[in-house]
Parts: C-alpha cells; structure tokens; sequence
C-alpha cells in the first residue's frame, strides 16, 4: 500500500505541471488587451494609451514562454502572485478561503451522509412501500431544485420573514471582537476558533449563520446518496448471508445494521468522499447566496474576470486536493474492505 | 408644570422605545454589490475605492451641500484663483490632526498612536508635523499623485490642466526624471506658507478635480514612515504601482470624520468614528460597507434589518416599491444620475475586424461615416419606448452629450424624435441612394449580459430592417440586415480600443461634475469614446455657429478639429455665461452631426430604512457620505 501512495504521491507534481500549462496556455490565447481589462476595474480606457500601459505594466504582451517560466519561477519560491479579485496574494486568498469553505463542508457533510445513508436504508427496507416512494420523491425533488432558488426560498422565509437564521459567516458584533482583538482567528473556521477563544455564544453565532447553507448543501446532495446506498442495500439485502442472518433468528434491527449495511457501505463510503471532495472545491452558488464567502465564490469571480493568477493558484490547489482527496478515498476503500489490495 | 414635565417624560420614553427599536443604533450598514481596490487616493479609480476615501480621507474644497458647483473650504480655510485662470493659491486649515499622530516614545523612537486614544502624555509627546495637517502635507499629497500615476488610474486628470500631457511617463521619456521632478515641483508648490498650484493652461473644471477623492491629503511623515516616496527627486521606484505594490494599498490616516477599522477585502469594509474630528464627531459610532452580490440576499438583509441601505438595480425597483408603501424603506429620488448611455458610431471601422460593414455586399469600413444613415439611426430609435420597456422609466432623452444638471445643459436642444418615415427619407439619402439599392450589412455589439443595451440594438434591427418590405416592393431585393452581437466585456472592451467595433453601445460615468467631462470623452479627439469613433474621417466641415456666436464662421479641415478647438475653447473659458453657450454649441453639433445614437441619462434612487435620517443627494458624491448620517 505504501508503494501504491508514494506512485500516486509522485504524480502529483507532473499533474500540476500539465494542468498549469493547460490553464495558463488556454488564457495566453486571449489577446493581451483582452487581459488589461482585469486592471481597469469594469470601466473603459479614459486615456488614448491607457490600456498599451496596463498591458506594458502587466507584462501581458510578453510570449508566452517568458509568461509561464516568470510564473513558474516565481511558484518556485513560494510567491503564487497577487490576486486581484482576492486583493490579496493568491496563496493568501486560499488560506483565508478554504478555511470558510472547509467549515461548511465538514458541516454540511455530516447530514449529508446520516440523513442520506438513513434516507437509503430506510427506501431499501421498504422497497416499493408508500416510504420508499416517498424518499425517493423527497431526495430527488432536492436534486432537480435549483439550489439557487432553494437557497433563495430559505432566506426569505428563515431570515427575511422569521430572522432566525441569518446569512454571511457571523454577525456584525463578532466582527467587532475580532477588531478589537477580543477574538482570534486561529483556524479560521469560526466554530473551531470559538471554542478555543472559550466563546460559547460566538460558537451559536457561527452555527446560526450555517444552518441554511448546510440545508441547502445537505438536501440537494441527499438523491445522490439514498440512491446509492439504496441500490446497494436492495443488492446486499439479497445476499445469502443476510437470508442466514434472518434464517438464524436475529432481530431484523441487527440483520439491517450489522449485517447488511456494512457491507452496503463500501461504495457509500467513495461516493461520500467524492461529495466531500466537491464540497471542498467550493459551492459557488451557495456561498454566493448565503453571502458565504468561500473558494467557490473566489473562484468564480476570478474565472469570471481573467484573473489568471488567482485561476492558476485556485486550480492547483484543487489538482492536490482532488489527488490527495482520491487517495484518500482507495485507502478508506482498502480499510473497510479487506479484499481490495492497493497495488 | 406637571402636565408639561409628564408630556416631556413621555416624549423622552417614547424616544428610547423608538431607539430602542432601531438595530444597531449607532452602527450604519450597507450591502454593495463592488469591493474597493485600494485604500491609495491617488491609485484608486472606481466608485467603491472613493466611497471609503471620501470619509476617511478630506481634500481642499468639498461640495457645498447638493451643489456640484459650489464649494466650501475643507483643509483649505480659502483660496484664490489668478485673473487669468492659471494661477491657485490656496491658504491651509491649522490645527487639525490626523487618525494616527508620531508620537517620540521615551526610547527615543516615532511610532503612530490613535489621536482619539491618546494620554496627555503622549500627546505633549507628538512630534510636530507628525500627524499634524501642514501646507507641505498638501504639497507632497498632490505632487506624490502626480508622480505616481498609475497605468489606467485617475491622475490624467489632472495632469490635463497642470502639465499638458496624459501621464508623467509621457513628460520623463522627453525631458528626464529629474526634470520632471523639477516641474512638478513648480506646478505644485508652497509659497509663504500657501499652496500654490499653477496651470498649463486656465481650466475650469480645475476646482472639481481637486474636490475629488484622487487629490485627498494624506500626511507626509506618515506615509514616509511606511516606506511611500520621500519627496526627493528620486520618484521612479514609486511610479506607476500595482495597487499591492502601493505602501497605502490597505491602510488608512485621513483627517476625515472616519477612521479606517477593518478591511477584509471581498467582504466588508468596517470604519469607527474620529472622536476628536475637527468638525466635531459624526452621530454614527461606526460604518460598514458589506459587499453582498447577490440581489435577493440584499433585499433579505433589507428586510431583516441588517442593512440600511442596499444596492437596488434598476430591474429590481419594483421588489422595493412594496416596501415603500408599507413604511418598511424610504425612498428617495429618482434623481438625474451622474450616468448616461449611448450608441457610438464609428466613422471608419478598422481593418481586420470581423464587424466592418458591408454595402452591396461589399467591404464598407466608413459605411456610418455618411450622415444619412446615422441620422435614419436616430430616427428610427423608439426612445420613449426603449427608455419604458428597457429602463423601466429611470431615464431620460439627452441632446448631446452634457447631461441635465450641468453647466451647458441645453433643455431646448431638440433630439431626433421617432419617425420612421424620417429615417426612410435619410435611408434613401445614404450613399448617394446606394445604401437604400444595394442594402448593406451592420453588425450592432453590446456586452454579455447587459439587456437594456440589448434592448436598444435589437429595437435598431427591427426597425431598420423593417425598411426591406419596402425597398422588396421597389425591387431593392438584396437586403438590409442589421445583427446584433454580444461580446463578453473583456473582448468588447478591447475590440473597442482597436477601434474595431461599428456601433457599439457603452456608458459614461462621470469622474467630474463638469460639462468638460462630457464633452472630453464624446467629442475630444482623446476622449475615451471618440477616440474609438474616427471622426477625423468627415473633412472640410464647415462651421456657422449658433449659439457662441462671437465666434467667426470658419471651415475646418476635418469634424474632429472643430469638435476639438470648441472642446479646448469651453474648458478654457472663464466666463460662465460664454462657456455655457460653448457647451450649447457642442451639444448641437453632436445632434446635428448625429455621433451618437440613444443617448440617455440615468436616474438613480436610493433606498433606505425608514430609521436612517439626514442623507442628501449630491451627483459627485462617489457613494453614502456618512458624516451627515443618523439612525433613530
């Protein structure tokens, strides 16, 4: 197994390499004056030699070569440029975001898969009962809603009408503490630093703000997870062992949970971690409704705006978080299944 | 006597449950939908980076209440303008401090403390000029601007009048840094304790430049300290920046009614207030600007009581509207915006392009050089409609390009009306007859995602191109077809600058409130349209004048130069009265001559919470001015 982590481990640079080239050729298509309008801020050139001087300051008319080995060089030495969306350098646009992103979705990844995993079994042990047919219809109205609107929809009715759940990361007193240094960031996820700043109500106040977009993330992820564990269970349910189990006696409790379910879990467990890699990379449409600011959010507006070095810096955070992610996913699968080997 | 004391304890009860009710009394939040750039005066250049400026941060002269004419000293006590218009003397405000003052600690070392925060020791502790607003902190502050000048930023504005050039590369390529140095010097100089600013050439709009947010004063010690230019002729390692490359990039020590707290860039900005402001303290305790994208959860916000004030485009005037009638939201306006839109025709399409114009078929790169089409253009534009459907009302119809509300506005300059058998009669016209026989080919663009322009194209299609049935009747088969084309804003944006584009429609911020910003970029052969726009193509124009008419009768080589001498003429005059009918002549000549089509100027509303008092409405204002502001 450890052979197979090192192989994988090895590939990673290659693939950043490859994805940068990838990314930073598709944008050197663009003409140079395409690029320039990063830096005019959404206005038109007020000045006959205004954009030729961006472009000079910028160095976006350089070949392409000198472009990519000036980024690569400066990559070398830890300096992934500044972003400009972010208004921050890029590698301090990923430590100041994927904390808040990495906040939701461990958040949100814990409904997801209880309910979701629950929502499977219990649609599998009542297979083509009024219950089954009722989850089914549950989850997959979940995942042909638009989670903009969804998402929508919870805010007028939680925050707008009733106000118990509001939008952003916390309220405007907790970003008073912070700036009166009554309150240190020492994660960056809010309802981790809480509890080391030993501040229960700032804790209720981060949980507040992440009860909507956990729903929103949670729901439209549940279809995906019932369908798959129900599959698998309806597939395990029919096994002989699980006849076995039922022919010996045990209570249909355990037969369902100790038995069947186990097994029913191995492709639940790759599909969970794939729903958690995707959460990690950013949900650009809920943190953009949820005032959430997060990877997906930054991404989004840089991708949006030919904010090159942010997209770069963005993508090959997500090419180690994608590899590492996935490898993380086969040694789980080998953990939970003692026949598959990693070779 | 009781009855009275009863009626003011219940007033004073009242008053507190009222208060009581408003969130966040003391704290004024908005939700936008932009983040600033910059924290640098003389970097930034879009409104959001101007609104946090604006209330940290003071200039010379500031706007008198709603005027943009008018103005009232600010860190200038007064000033004085030479009687030939070149020459500004300004004499500078004593005795105010900075947000942060140097203060020599024990040790013998400067460090910057909070004003507000101070102990009395300390403050016997300050050393002078550190912290403390100076005639030489208005020099550095204005002369640090100039030098800098950034690539795309807003120093070209003043550069225009001071030095004659565009940028202060331009000047160093010519003449050497420490020449340059040397000149900046003498345009900007201290003269007995005043501020002297002396002009290539008088301009009147001189004074609404230094009103703006790029000429703010920031104290000179201070931005030494952390490592900004130290005034010497040694200006190049700090010109032309990138914004983080700027040592005030996201920093802040203004002399204004606000201190900067906290930015957390694509989030909020926060701001507390100068308790020893020499103004005297502002009612609010503190500010922030949210940036919030997303319109529904703004309008959530809204009505959740989070916000005051929100962001509300104009397709969203309606969801307000509601909320209006409810006593949920005040609203105030419409009021003429400091924005307008319009169709720009370009006189020559360059080569390459993929939108050159075709007549009969073939290549036609100057096709809207004719007259005739451009005016048949106008005809044929259904304002009213367009401005109903496309602007929901919130706008109107301007002749030329000087928008209502500025000097050399003219209420009676007529517009092309809608009249569809006008614009067949110029049709017919176009060309020698050619355009209407042979038909001819017209790509409109605008940018992705912007449906009122999209509007504005595809109403010129349709009735333009209704024009074919009849020319069919007459046996004109080959048609006229007019697409239209959206263009992602980058590549609009440069298609633009590569004068590629025919008629292309954008909009105009103003960066001034001065007619000479109107007429600069719609008819200035440097302008940021008519630059793009080709008029130099239309030659031996001849020019009687209407309305400036101590002018003489005169024909110009091509319609550039006139627009050109008049533009130049206007910002040079000094009499209010003659530069007003210049800019009457400037208007006329952009109707008549047809350059743009659909120029309207936008209304603007802003809407806020029914607790929030003492806003008003002044067009230069670059966004909310906090210092007026209370809730209750």
């Amino acid at each position: 197994m450890v052979a197979y982590i090192v192989r994988r481990l090895m590939l990673l640079p290659l693939l950043m390499f490859l994805v940068t080239l990838f990314v930073f050729g598709i944008f050197s298509l663009l003409p140079p004056k395409q690029r320039a309008s990063l830096y005019l801020a959404g206005d038109v050139p007020k000045s006959p030699d205004a954009m030729e001087r961006v472009i000079e300051r910028y160095g976006l008319n350089q070949p392409f070569h000198i472009q990519y080995l000036r980024w690569i060089s400066h990559i070398l030495r830890g300096d992934f440029g500044w972003s400009k969306t972010a208004q921050r350098p890029v590698l301090g646009a990923l430590a100041h975001y994927f904390p808040a992103t990495l906040e939701l979705a461990l958040w949100a990844i814990i409904p997801v898969i209880f309910v979701g995993i629950w929502l499977g079994i219990l649609s599998a042990t009542h297979h083509n009962k009024p219950l089954d047919h009722f989850t089914r219809v549950f989850a997959l109205i979940g995942w042909s809603f638009p989670s903009y609107v969804y998402g929508l929809l919870l805010i007028m009715v939680f925050y707008a009408s009733l106000r118990w759940f509001p939008v952003g990361r916390v309220s405007d007193w907790v970003l008073r503490l912070e700036s009166a240094g009554l309150f240190r960031n020492y994660t960056g996820m809010y309802t981790i630093d809480a509890i080391l700043n030993g501040r229960p109500d700032v804790l209720a106040d981060a949980l507040r703000h992440m009860v909507m977009p956990v729903l929103t993330l949670a729901y439209i992820q549940w279809a995906l997870l019932l369908r798959v564990t129900r599959s698998s269970m309806l597939e395990t349910l029919r096994q002989e062992y699980v006849m076995t189990a039922r022919a010996k006696g045990l209570p249909e409790r355990a037969v369902i949970y100790k038995h069947a379910a186990r097994n029913a879990m191995i492709p639940v467990a790759t599909m969970g971690g794939l729903l958690l890699i995707g959460l990690l990379n950013g949900v650009v449409i809920t943190e953009t409704v949820f005032n959430y600011p997060g990877m997906g959010r930054w991404a989004a507006t840089a991708a949006s705006q030919l904010d090159i070095l942010s997209v770069l810096g963005f993508t090959l955070f997500n090419c180690a978080l994608l590899v590492l992610g996935n490898l993380f996913v086969d040694i789980l699968y080998a953990l939970i299944d003692p026949r598959i080997r990693l070779e | 006597m009781w009855r009275k004391i009863l009626v003011l304890a219940a007033i004073g009860v009242l008053g507190i449950w009222a208060w009581a009710q408003v969130p966040n009394p003391d704290t004024y939040i908005e939700a936008t939908i932009g983040d600033l750039q910059t924290l640098d005066p003389a970097w930034h250049y879009d409104t959001a980076s101007a609104t946090a400026i604006f209330n940290i941060y003071e200039t010379l002269v500031f706007y008198d209440g709603e005027y943009v004419d008018r103005f009232i000293p600010m860190l200038a006590t007064s000033w004085e303008i030479s009687e030939d218009g070149r020459v500004y003397t300004f004499y500078i405000r004593e005795g105010i401090r900075f947000h942060y003052v140097g203060v020599k600690t024990p040790e013998g070392t400067i460090v910057w403390k909070d004003y507000d925060t101070l102990t009395p020791e300390e403050e016997a502790n300050i050393v002078p000029g550190y912290g403390e607003l100076t005639p030489e902190d208005v020099v550095y502050s204005l002369r640090r601007a100039v030098l800098q000048d950034r690539s795309g930023g807003p120093i070209h504005m003043i550069l225009e009048p001071l030095l004659d050039i565009h940028a202060i590369s331009e000047l160093a390529e010519k003449v050497g840094d420490e020449e340059v140095f040397q000149i900046v010097s003498e345009a900007i100089k201290l003269v007995d304790g005043k501020v002297v600013i002396t002009l290539a050439f008088p301009f009147a709009p001189f004074i609404q430049i230094l009103a703006g947010t790029w000429c703010a004063i920031i104290d000179k010690e201070w931005a030494i300290s952390l490592g900004d230019w130290d005034g010497s002729a040694n200006w190049r390692p700090w010109h032309d920046p990138k914004a983080e490359e700027s040592k005030l990039f996201n920093v802040a020590n203004g002399t204004g009614p606000f201190k900067l707290d906290r930015w957390v860039p694509g989030e909020y900005i926060s701001f507390v207030r100068y308790e020893k402001y020499w103004r005297g303290p502002a009612k609010l305790a503190r500010a922030i600007i949210k940036v919030v994208p997303e319109w529904g959860t703004r309008l959530a916000m809204f009505e959740a009581g989070d916000a005051d004030v929100i962001a509300v485009p104009r397709a969203y005037v309606a969801a307000m509207e509601p909320l209006v009638q409810a006593g949920k939201a005040k609203m105030h306006g419409p009021f003429p915006g400091a924005i307008a839109q319009s169709g720009f025709f370009n006189f020559l399409v360059a080569e390459g392009s993929p939108f050159i114009p075709e007549l009969g078929g073939q290549p036609k790169p100057d096709l809207l050089a004719d007259i005739h089409i451009r005016r048949a253009f106008n005809y044929a534009m259904d304002l009213d409609t367009y401005i109903k459907e496309a602007w929901l009302g919130e706008a109107w119809p301007v002749g030329g390009p000087v928008i209502k509300g500025r000097l050399g506005y003219n209420p009676d300059q007529p517009i092309y009306p809608f009249d569809l058998e006008k614009a067949e009669q110029e049709l017919r016209l176009a060309w020698g007859g050619e355009a209407w026989k042979k038909g001819f080919r017209l790509v409109i663009t605008y940018n992705t995602g912007n449906v009122m322009r999209k509007f504005a194209a595809e109403m010129l299609e349709y009735n333009i191109e209704s024009f074919n049935e009849i020319r069919a009747k007459e046996g004109y088969t080959d048609p006229i077809v007019i697409e239209v084309r959206d263009l992602p804003w980058p590549t609009y944006l440069a298609m633009m600058d590569d004068k590629q584009l025919a008629l292309f429609f954008v909009g105009w911020l103003e960066d001034y409130a001065h007619p000479h910003n109107w007429v600069h970029p719609y008819m200035f052969r440097t302008g940021a349209f008519a630059m793009n726009q080709n008029f130099h193509v239309i030659e031996n124009v001849e020019f009687t004048p209407v309305y400036a008419t101590w002018l003489p009768a005169k024909t110009y080589a091509t319609l550039q130069d006139l627009f050109d001498e008049l533009v130049d003429l206007a910002k040079r005059e000094p009499d209010l009265k003659k530069a007003e009918l210049l800019y009457f002549e400037l208007n006329r000549l952009a109707v008549d001559y047809a350059i743009n089509v659909a120029h309207i100027q936008l209304l603007t509303r802003r809407y806020e919470q029914p607790w929030v008092h003492g806003w008003y409405y002044n067009p230069a204002f670059p966004g909310t001015y906090f210092y007026v502001l209370w809730k209750g």
